[in-house]
């Protein structure tokens, strides 16, 4: 792909793609021109054609969660225009310095990096600023051809008006709106009551393209002239290459070029995405994917194993060591509150349980790869990328070629998944590692056997949790001890490894009078990562199944239980990780949801045997989740009839593509809590495809799901993530209300099969 | 090797190994990328396609092995001036999320539907095995019942 640098027209359009159905990208202005007027004429973000058409860019990687909707929903909104007369087209990413002099992209636009369930609570006010600046010079175009005041002109879908009678629609006003600079300062907003497009469902604007199989994603994607790379990666974790004979694999036909792709040479910093390969290994080059595979399977290669050799961490043995631990030497002090170890013992009761996770892959359905070519002369790079993190991807291919970020092209892509996976940017590192070795645009893709072998796994836990509970039910005093693969254990600057770990003023903080809660390390050779909701689904399985067994004990209704914990409730402030910003936990908008979620799913009405419901809760990304499922258990089967959300994440941006998200987070919550587990057994981990590593399938999924939003005109909140926690809870706990057996493992379908196997009853055909 | 593969309704002269799989041919030399790859080893169904109407997994079918059989594509589902009551299906229950395994699910469902025009949920359980990451095997149901109708109307 060859940059535009033409003073034509900007509205030229770029075949990034040669196979059929080319992706459309935008082409890059001349170089060194003025960091806004990207994508759009009108404006960074907006682009209207003389017929009315309008195009508006999205510049946050899609992945399924529907922001390539939702965020031009935005600027619709404040631009004017009807939604269905809108084009969507990613942007490619534009690398400015800030006044630090930091290469960075679309400043002040809300954040390009996709995590966090971040870019429309990020991207709110600043992409609806963006809409309303556009229409802002639109109206401007008006006022100066009509030689009136801009204030006088009012604008309904797509149209400007003057009360004299003058009208003209944005079509015909669009070429002289975008001679005009883009405004400065902030414009006015619509008020919710004024939303005409926000808040009303959309469809997912690429339905029609995917339905006929378009190649909309990174590995579809082409460079004229482009090489194919698979990396012969070290099985063992930490591994290296001893010794390589390339067999017969150079003499194959098509294969070009080996490449050597040394392991990271330091450790990687924190909570940034990686931008080192995650192993040592040789790349090969070739003409196609298929002849590169070939010649991988012709090299012979020795490895050296590395430090993580003797890691066995699937044993029992490996976690019966760190329950020891836990039980007797005190951990770092998460969260005290009151004095938990000084309670009297008389007269209260004690409860306790212990609950175990595994790590897990993200095991994305496309797998990682990325496009990257660096020019001849070596002074400029480009790559097509299926990223989250758009600006570390550019940031990672300077950091191999050491070409300056602002030279470097990245033209987004529709990624085949994310799930926090393609946060991290070791895939980039190694294909720019190869592009800069062979001069020519290189096209890595990584098979499955790779992802599940090469993943920054989510951490796996150990969590032992003690209540004392007043002989009327009231929770005295509340201990938990976790131990986790932590995210942050090992990486640079040596940060606690409890940082990422627990998320200390979650529930049910500021509930229970004493609460302590400690945190022990669960070493691991493997490399760990973010994965949806990351912390969060395992800590929510440990304490809303507590919840449930203490409710249990002391013959109480859980949701009657959380609830009264709950009481009156009030605003908490809630730290995410010490160098954000403090969020608010509302836990009246806490109690909303779980009334709301029992309401809508019938609790406490009587089930026939073999049925149970469970109830869990959750609040993350400032969103409040309450889900009750629903089981059958009989016939050998476990059947989930029914899924009930009540969310309150604020205002909904578009209903549909949040309801999406829930229900997506339900199933994708099931597959995780019932068949999924990454082990490590000498120095390797032992999954390899989808044969040995168990996701869910039509045949346990929900049946039906119902989800239900709090009205709200609070600003919007994060609907990505947050649906994932209360459903492994939820799980276990109706499984133990269908059959009296209580699961603390995730994965639960190794404990859960012999109760399958005992119940064989006939499920009543309804 | 050479072969005549008759893909979507032409023949298409391929040059390739007997043993490459159909997907990587389809991918690499067709440039037909609707089918997706995911797994290798039959076990996800992104790659599904249609062999003499029956749905197969392109990347464990040897080339060699399709013959003169008719192979049918996702690129090679809809009609001149509509889309397969399937696809239309799954536009309106706006199943896809990241989009990536939907068109093996829908060749998945055709080739369901062709079979069993009204499958009762056991039969859509047992015979759907294709993978979705994303978690949208609800509005998947819906959309097989939904293209069900519409089959039913004669839609096409």
């Amino acid at each position: 792909m060859s940059a535009a640098t033409s003073t034509t027209s900007r509205r030229e359009l770029l075949k990034a793609a040669s196979g059929a159905g080319a992706l459309l990208v935008f082409a890059r202005p001349q170089a060194g021109r003025a960091a806004a007027r990207f994508v759009g004429e009108i404006g960074p973000f907006v682009r209207i054609d003389a017929d009315g058409a309008v195009t508006i860019g999205c510049h946050v990687g899609e992945m399924g969660q529907g922001v390539s909707t939702s965020l031009p929903m935005l600027i619709a909104e404040e631009l004017d225009v009807p939604f269905e007369r809108v084009s969507i087209q990613a942007m490619p990413l534009h690398l400015a310095r800030n006044a630090r002099g930091q290469a960075r992209s679309y400043l002040g636009a809300g954040q390009s990096t996709a995590g966090g369930s971040n870019s429309v609570r990020t991207g709110f006010i600043p992409l609806r600023q963006a809409g309303a600046r556009a229409r802002r010079m639109i109206l401007d175009a008006a006022a100066e051809r009509w030689r009136v005041p801009a204030d006088e002109l009012t604008t309904r879908a797509g149209v400007v008006r003057h009360p004299s009678g003058r009208a003209a629609t944005y079509g015909e006003l669009a070429a002289e709106a975008a001679k005009r600079r883009e405004p400065v300062g902030d414009m006015v907003l619509k008020t919710p009551d004024q939303f005409s497009i926000v808040g009303k469902p959309q469809r997912h604007l690429d339905a029609d393209r995917i339905v006929r199989g378009e190649p909309l994603f990174g590995i579809d994607a082409e460079m004229p002239g482009m090489l194919h790379a698979v990396v012969a990666r070290s099985p063992y974790l930490g591994g290296k290459v001893a010794t390589l004979d390339e067999g017969h694999g150079l003499g194959l036909p098509g294969v070009v070029a080996l490449v050597p792709i040394p392991a990271a040479d330091a450790p990687a910093p924190p909570l940034e995405p990686r931008s080192t390969p995650l192993a040592a290994g040789v790349a090969v080059v070739a003409t196609s994917f298929w002849a590169a595979m070939q010649a991988r399977d012709a090299l012979r290669i020795t490895w050296s194993r590395g430090p993580g050799a003797a890691a066995d961490e699937s044993s029992a043995r490996a976690y019966a060591d760190t329950w020891a631990r836990m039980e007797t030497t005190p951990g770092d002090v998460v969260r005290k509150d009151g004095d938990f170890a000084g309670l009297p013992a008389s007269r209260a009761r004690t409860v306790s349980a212990r609950y175990e996770a595994a790590m897990v892959a993200h095991a994305c359905l496309e797998p990682p790869n990325a496009i990257v070519s660096v020019d001849p002369d070596g002074r400029r790079a480009q790559a097509i990328l299926a990223t989250q993190a758009p600006d570390a991807a550019a940031a990672t291919i300077a950091r191999v070629t050491g070409i300056d970020p602002v030279q470097i092209d990245v033209t987004l892509v529709r990624m085949g998944g994310g799930f926090g996976r393609k946060f991290d940017q070791d895939m980039v590192a190694e294909a720019a590692i190869v592009a800069k070795a062979v001069r020519r645009p290189v096209k890595l893709v990584w098979t499955r056997e790779d992802d599940l072998q090469h993943d920054l796994y989510r951490p796996g836990a150990c969590h032992i949790l003690d209540a004392v509970v007043a002989p009327r039910g009231r929770i005295l005093g509340w201990r938990h001890r976790l131990a986790t693969h932590s995210r942050v254990a090992g990486a640079a600057g040596d940060p606690a490894p409890r940082l990422t770990e627990y998320y200390p003023d979650g529930f049910p903080a500021g509930h229970v009078p004493n609460m302590q809660v400690e945190y022990h390390l669960l070493p691991s050779a493997a490399p760990r990562g973010a994965w949806r909701a990351p912390g969060h689904v395992v800590n929510a399985f440990a304490i809303e199944c507590f919840l449930d067994e203490i409710a249990v004990a002391t013959n109480r209704d859980p949701v009657e239980l959380r609830l009264d914990m709950i009481g009156a409730g009030g605003v908490h402030s809630y730290m995410y990780l010490p160098q954000m910003p403090r969020r608010s936990f509302d836990t009246r908008r806490y109690a909303a949801v779980i009334r709301r979620a029992a309401e809508a799913s019938g609790w406490g009405k009587p089930l026939p045997a073999g049925r149970g419901r469970g109830f869990a809760a959750h609040f993350t990304f400032e969103s409040y989740v309450a889900q009750v499922v629903e089981v059958t258990v009989a016939e050998g089967r476990l059947r989930i009839d029914r899924v009930t959300a009540a969310v309150d994440a604020g205002m909904i941006v578009n209903p549909n593509g949040a309801r999406a998200q829930i229900e997506g987070s339900i199933n994708d919550g099931l597959s995780a809590a019932l068949g999924q587990a990454i082990t490590v057994q000498g120095g390797q981990v032992e999954q390899r495809n989808f044969n040995d590593y168990e996701m869910l399938r039509m045949d346990g999924a929900a049946r039906r799901i119902d989800v239900s939003f709090i009205e709200s005109r609070e600003p919007p909140t994060g609907l990505g993530e947050p649906g994932v926690p209360p459903l492994a809870p939820a799980l276990a706990n109706a499984i133990f209300a269908a059959t009296g057996v209580r699961l603390r493992r995730t994965p639960m379908l190794p404990d859960l099969r012999p109760v399958l196997a005992a119940r064989t009853r006939k499920i009543p055909r309804r | 090797m050479t072969f005549a593969l008759r893909i979507n309704g032409q023949t298409r002269p391929v040059d390739a190994p007997p043993d490459q799989p159909l997907l990587w041919v389809l991918r690499e030399q067709l440039g037909l990328k609707g089918s997706k790859y995911g797994c290798g080893i039959g076990a996800c169904g992104a790659c599904t396609v249609h062999v003499d109407g029956q749905a197969v997994r392109a990347c464990v079918t040897p080339v060699g092995a399709v013959g003169q059989a008719s192979i049918t594509t996702i690129e090679g589902l809809a009609g001149k001036a509509s889309l397969h009551p399937v696809q239309q299906a799954w536009i309106e229950e706006d199943v896809a999320q990241c989009g990536y395994c939907q068109a093996g699910q829908i060749m998945a469902v055709v080739s369901l539907l062709a079979e069993t025009p009204s499958p009762s949920d056991d039969e859509i359980d047992a015979r759907l095995t294709n993978l979705c990451r994303c978690g949208t095997y609800t509005r998947i149901r819906a959309a097989i019942r939904r293209a069900a109708e519409l089959m039913k109307q004669g839609v096409a």
